[in-house]
């Protein structure tokens, strides 16, 4: 993925100084963890709180549909961990 | 850390002022088992005496202060090592997060992790124990919204590990308090655990109670308390120190010199450190002014010396300081100083207005009159002609000031730190005065009067202390031996 709007990321941590980074693929090894790198590196005096990530668990993704929804973020997810941020 | 992970205990702050505590008792040795809530310890602060329970259930692994330590709010007196943990198992060092959990935990609370025996406080007892409130045990969620009051000590220095030991400040608000001078320790926090948040820190720079407003209007207020606030990520400009406004039209600027300054700090550091109360009380000099006109032509002629009101007055004040010896003391720490000298400090105006110095006249209690007259006009003569060594100035145990030259007849002086009291002598004045003639009618006769004021520090000297030392004062000047002594 090449290239990604990190200005505008940038802008957005400088205002808000918090990210949640949200992505469907997994924790370990996923895009995220280069944007939040990239915020580490280069917003670190704008950071608020931990940069966070949300992302599916380290696992093969389940082939019920059940479970393949449990193991994608849900909206639930994401307001929850917004709101964790926001208190933080 | 719930399990697996070590708990330290810590001091409990156990009120908003309260900056250390004093261990009596451990109701637990090193090697015994403890549940969690069970009372652990006994700790005695200036506020109040509690038992603290412990913030988890294990074994006690190391005691780290003693009976009767004094301890700073915050620091570590033990570890509790969780039950099935090999209590000898040193090589898990207590503090390093040993999970991922552990580690994201300990991010979340800031390094709070040692408050958690506050947080039981909390539940079971009325102290209004600020508790830092996150804690990764689940038992302490329920509490965790609680409003944590910020540390008013700065412990803001980061441990081996570099994990902050007091309150975490985020990197935001890091830049945005050295940018605006602003300290940190000072505002009150909102976010987790009491954490001072960029809205915190935003609103407290905008309510200008921080830094003096820096030079440059247009980026000094960052504006936009809301959380969205649009600040503009300008690029830090270093400020330079606030320089204060310039001269407006019809002003005019002259730097301050070193003793207005030193004054001035002085001056609002005795505001700041001594609780000051103002007694007066009002003394019929006529009998000293009698005899003052009869010693002024002996003394002219035999000493060259002028008996002054003041010298009356300090010598009467030695003697009446014999029996109240906290007036001449001081408060040390914790400690009440009290000497068998006098040491007495004489305010001196400078030429011109432009400033005070206080000369001391050392060992005063083995001064006639006549010494003191000396003496007196001996330090005041070299502190007009800058002839003073810092010797003359210092060890001052009981200050006179004279004011009443001009006519003033009342003041409250300020104390010169770290007496407990100062004494202000003001214009003696003929007054009409009601006194008892020979047959004990009243009449009212023509008297020379003089206002007193005793300036004191009421946290070591009271009022009614302070009462008695200006009534015998008063009835040492009034009855004067005629002698001259």
């Amino acid at each position: 993925l090449s290239p990604w709007d990190k200005q505008a990321v940038l802008e957005s941590v400088e205002k808000t100084s918090k990210a949640l980074v949200l992505h469907e693929d997994t924790l370990t090894g996923g895009f995220g963890a280069e944007i939040a790198a990239t915020i580490a590196q280069e917003a670190f005096e704008h950071l608020d709180a931990p940069v966070r990530r949300l992302a599916a668990p380290d696992t093969p993704v389940p082939f019920a549909p059940v479970l393949e929804k449990a193991f994608i973020p849900q909206v639930d997810d994401v307001v929850a961990g917004i709101r964790e941020l926001a208190e933080y | 850390m719930a399990t697996g992970t070590a708990v330290d205990v810590v001091m409990p702050q156990m009120g908003v002022s309260v900056s250390e505590g004093t261990i009596t008792k451990w109701l637990k040795s090193e090697g015994e088992e403890i549940d969690a809530d069970e009372a652990l310890l006994e700790i005695s602060t200036d506020k109040v005496d509690t038992e603290i329970p412990s913030p988890a259930s294990g074994v006690i692994r190391q005691i780290l202060a003693q009976e009767g330590d004094t301890v700073a709010v915050g620091t570590k007196i033990a570890v509790i090592a969780p039950e099935g943990a090999p209590s000898g198992a040193p090589a898990e060092a207590p503090p390093e997060p040993a999970t991922q959990e552990a580690a994201d935990e300990a991010a979340a609370a800031s390094g709070a992790e040692g408050d958690t025996p506050t947080i039981e406080k909390v539940e079971e007892e009325p102290q209004p124990a600020p508790a830092p409130a996150p804690e990764p045990e689940p038992a302490a969620q329920a509490v965790q919204p609680a409003q944590a009051q910020p540390q008013p000590q700065a412990e803001a220095e980061a441990d081996g590990d570099g994990r902050p030991e007091g309150k975490f400040i985020s990197p935001v608000v890091a830049r945005i308090a050295s940018e605006h001078n602003v300290d940190v320790s000072q505002i009150e926090g909102t976010g987790r655990g009491g954490r001072v948040t960029k809205k915190d820190i935003l609103s407290y720079i905008e309510s200008g109670a921080g830094a003096p407003a820096s030079t440059e209007a247009p980026q000094a207020p960052p504006a936009a308390p809301t959380e969205a606030a649009p600040q503009a990520p300008t690029p830090p400009t270093p400020q330079p120190a606030p320089a204060a406004p310039g001269a407006q039209s019809g002003e005019t600027l002259e730097p301050m010199s070193a003793m207005r300054k030193g004054i001035a700090e002085h001056m609002r550091r005795s505001l700041d450190t001594s609780a000051h109360v103002t007694s007066a009380i009002e003394v019929d000099m006529t009998k000293i002014a009698a005899l003052r006109q009869k010693l002024k032509r002996e003394w002219a002629d035999a000493y060259g010396v002028n008996p002054t009101y003041l010298a009356f007055v300090a010598r009467a004040v030695v003697d009446t300081l014999k029996n109240y010896p906290w007036i001449n003391g001081e408060i040390r720490g914790d400690s009440i100083v009290t000497r068998n000298y006098v040491n007495l400090g004489f305010a001196v105006e400078l030429a011109e207005g432009k400033g005070l110095i206080v000369p001391v006249v050392r060992n005063a209690e083995g001064l006639n009159l006549l010494g003191m007259a000396r003496a007196i006009a001996d330090v005041a003569k070299r502190a007009r002609d800058k002839q003073l060594l810092p010797d003359d100035v210092q060890g001052g145990t009981f200050t006179i000031t004279n004011p009443g030259g001009y006519g003033t007849f009342h003041g409250t002086p300020v104390i010169s730190q770290p007496q407990a009291a100062i004494l202000g002598t003001y214009a003696v004045v003929k007054r009409p005065w009601v006194v008892q003639d020979e047959e004990g009618q009243d009449a009212i006769a023509i008297r020379s009067i003089m206002n007193l004021t005793l300036t004191y520090d009421h946290r070591l000297v009271d009022g009614a202390l302070a009462g008695r030392f200006l009534h015998d004062l008063r009835e040492r000047l009034q009855s004067w031996d005629e002698s001259g002594e």
